[in-house]
């Protein structure tokens, strides 16, 4: 069952407030919010800014875009690396 | 790096398919469809011509001159697949990953490390390695407002507090 579209999309109480502060910066292009809430969904405000989402390893940077919106942060920040399936390449060159 | 007789990497032979000699491509691009129009591949160095090529869902499955049967397709298996660059079409804005690889950053008119890498992903991250540590930057025009090249250089506009972790815990590069 989809989320009450009454409550709106959830986002972190204190995220709100730096994505906030970020907007009232002159150049909000050159600051990173830095958050572990991957569960947060994408809204208009975020589009231009940039978020350091955790992978459970480290910090990855996600540029917001307008076709991310309604998305969750997690989303852009894999928590996996894909190498390849060893039996492709058995045999050596 | 630009000439007529310069190859470009572009997937490698995953497997054999049939009995007729047919190879299965993995290609590092799986939307390219430079295969479609190649006249002749690289297989290790070696040139083959190509007698048939289709794309499947896996990627490219090509009939070379020279592989006539399953032995002779097996024995390539593992082997990497090269084009000339002059066959590979690129869109306005493209640019081939082996070019951006090695480039150095400017930050502020300050250099700010190499780019080693792109991190494939639904947002591409240039991977930058700069004196024992890594930083990620996405490949979008407001982040990296200027990529040259011919000049070997590409231009960030980012803080100063740009997140960034020591080479030890450093993004993985998919195997090619």
């Amino acid at each position: 069952m989809p989320r009450s579209v009454k409550k709106g999309p959830f986002v972190e109480k204190y995220l709100n407030k730096k994505i906030a502060n970020a907007q009232k910066e002159t150049n909000p292009n050159k600051r990173v919010i830095t958050t572990y809430s991957r569960r947060s969904t994408i809204i208009p405000e975020m589009v231009g800014l940039t978020f350091a989402v955790h992978n459970g390893r480290k910090f990855l940077p996600v540029f917001i875009t307008e076709n991310m919106v309604g998305h969750k942060l997690g989303e852009f920040s894999p928590t996996r690396t894909f190498m390849g399936h060893s039996g492709d390449r058995k045999v050596g060159k | 790096m630009t000439g007529s007789d310069e190859k470009i990497e572009i997937g490698y032979v995953a497997r054999a398919h049939g009995i007729r000699g047919e190879v299965l491509i993995a290609l590092h691009d799986p939307t390219s469809t430079t295969l479609a129009n190649a006249a002749t591949v690289w297989v290790n160095g070696r040139a083959y011509d190509i007698r048939g090529a289709r794309g499947v869902r896996q990627g490219f499955l090509l009939m070379l001159d020279g592989i006539a049967d399953r032995n002779a397709a097996e024995a390539l298996r593992g082997a990497k697949l090269e084009v000339l660059r002059d066959d590979i079409e690129l869109a306005d804005g493209e640019i081939l990953v082996e070019d951006l690889v090695g480039c150095a950053v400017v930050r502020d008119g300050e250099p700010w490390g190499t780019v080693v890498g792109i991190d494939a992903g639904l947002q591409p991250r240039l991977v930058i390695h700069d004196r024992g540590v890594e930083r990620l930057v996405p490949l979008v025009d407001q982040l990296v407002p200027t990529i040259d090249i011919e000049a070997r250089v590409v231009v960030v506009d980012v803080g100063a507090d740009w997140p960034q972790v020591d080479l030890d815990h450093a993004y993985k590069l998919p195997r090619k």
